[in-house]
């Protein structure tokens, strides 16, 4: 019987960690303290902590604890990469010695939990955000947004070559736009008309990948894990790919709270001149304008797709419908860049 | 007097949030909470929507024949100009006419003229005005500030 569980749920989640565990080589492993932490209709991640060893000659020093995570994928259909890619990923990064949760654990099938998912080790932390909210985070601000630049110049810098092959889907910048805004124009949709001239000229003018690198997707400050021993954990790499650099900071770019990277740690300014010296590499800003409106757009399509789980807005749970009401923000936002490109094409 | 329609939406938000979020499984929970919000938040916005749309209607369709103007394009009536009898034909409306307006935006960003170029920005100020009237309809992002004017510092010169 596992401790600390609560409601049938997680009485049968357990069970079943526990078989797929032992199927798995750990030795009459014990999962306690099975608890949900965040949840969606994509996904949704648990924290438990695994015992396991030698219980029958059992004693304590021979079994061994674990605090370990659990990601289990709800939606077949998702913007998520599949488990079995993300699980290789992460397995790559650790090796590189980036700050990720070491990845113990895949089953793309889903075994004994009947879905897809991945078990990583848990580190124990907050997330920035939430520090942040909280004024937890230890260090001065700015110390730590020059940090956070310093480690995504460092996601950048990776040798792709070494990647292993099957992570990232082939393609290259024009294909990664177009995944994101076709299906915002799919016929039978009506899109506002700042949407769709964000998109005709974001698809006229897709710059050259000059330097292509791992690309985070989603580098802002709820998906990094400020440790206990105060340093930052990145997580949620399932938006990755092979892409811009410039493309993954005006992603950043686009939360600016104070309780965010930008504005909440670093002002816009310094953010990039933090970057700017970690990698050593100028940032173009007519680039980093291109992926600041593509930024936008992206968002506005994840926001109306519920994550990628409906083709219509009409089949968004409530929720998903929610978060779908702030791409009229998004859309306002698209006004200022493109009365921008017409007023200098004007002038 | 019996409950309105938008009376209905008030009960209906508070017997979701009072009998039902806490008696559903931890999944829904959150789910069913945001429909209780999204039917508090729609009678706010219902009251609203009428005025605010015929507005908009009146400035699109100003906006497409500023469009066909700079274009070029003949005199021709814009949009269907009777007055909407309900809610929905109203919606059908605007609708139509950024779907108008859409189209020629694409033609003048085609061209790339001085003309076509200035109604554009004419275009966009307008547009953005009317997103702006619903940023308090949203809780994603901050309502106070643009992402847009916080970046526009690091715009590359001459875009800004």
């Amino acid at each position: 019987m596992n401790d600390a569980l609560v409601g049938s749920g997680e009485e049968e989640l357990g069970a079943q960690l526990t078989s797929c565990l032992a199927d798995n080589g750990y030795h009459a492993p014990h999962v306690s303290g099975l608890r949900r932490l965040t949840g969606g209709s994509t996904h949704d991640t648990w924290a438990f902590d695994l015992e396991y060893g030698d219980l029958e000659k059992g004693t304590a020093d021979t079994r061994q604890n674990q605090p370990l995570i659990l990601r289990r994928n709800l939606a077949h259909a998702s913007l998520d990469m599949t488990p079995q890619a993300e699980f290789a990923l992460l397995r790559w990064l650790h090796d590189e010695a980036l700050p990720v949760a070491r990845p113990l654990l895949c089953e793309p099938d889903g075994g004994a939990l009947a879905m897809p998912f991945v078990i990583a080790e848990r580190i124990i932390g907050t997330d920035l955000r939430k520090a942040l909210a909280a004024e937890k985070a230890g260090a001065e601000r700015a110390e730590i947004g020059g940090q956070l630049a310093g480690l995504q110049a460092r996601v950048h810098a990776l040798d792709i070559s070494r990647c292993p092959d099957g992570i990232f889907a082939k393609g290259g910048v024009s294909q990664e736009v177009q995944r994101w805004t076709s299906p915002l124009l799919e016929p039978g949709k009506v899109a506002s008309p700042l949407l769709r001239a964000a998109i005709s000229w974001l698809e006229a003018n897709i710059p050259a990948l000059d330097r292509p690198c791992i690309v985070h997707g989603d580098f802002k400050a709820n998906n990094i894990l400020w440790s206990e021993a105060g340093a930052p954990v990145i997580l949620d790499w399932e938006l990755a790919h092979i892409g811009d650099p410039v493309e993954d900071l005006a992603w950043t770019m686009l939360w600016t709270t104070r309780d965010d990277i930008v504005c909440g740690l670093l002002s816009p300014q310094d953010y990039l001149a933090a970057y700017e010296r970690a990698s050593g590499a100028a940032v173009d800003r007519e680039r980093l304008f291109y992926w600041q409106l593509y930024a936008l757009v992206k968002l506005c399509g994840i926001l109306r797709s519920g994550s990628g789980t409906v083709q219509n807005e009409s089949d968004l749970g409530p929720s998903h419908a929610l978060l779908s009401r702030g791409s009229g923000y998004l859309e306002a936002a698209m006004a200022d860049y493109l009365s921008a490109i017409a007023g200098k094409r004007a002038a | 007097m019996s409950p309105d329609a938008l009376d209905m939406l008030v009960l209906i938000e508070k017997f979701l949030k009072s009998s039902v979020a806490d008696q559903v499984p931890a999944a829904l929970r959150s789910e069913v909470r945001a429909a209780a919000k999204s039917l508090g938040d729609a009678r706010e916005q219902l009251d609203a929507a009428f005025p605010l749309l015929m507005r908009e209607c009146d400035e699109l369709r100003d906006l497409v024949q500023s469009a066909r103007d700079a274009l070029g394009q003949s005199a021709a009536q814009v949009g269907n100009v009777g007055q909407p009898q309900s809610l929905s034909a109203l919606k059908e409306q605007h609708m139509a006419l950024q779907q108008d307006l859409g189209d020629l935006v694409l033609l003048l960003q085609q061209r790339g003229d001085g003309a076509g170029n200035a109604a554009l920005v004419r275009i966009f100020t307008t547009l953005r005005k009317q997103a702006g009237s619903r940023f308090e309809w949203q809780s994603v992002f901050p309502p106070d500030t643009l992402v847009s004017d916080v970046l526009r510092g690091t715009w590359p010169n001459g875009n800004s």
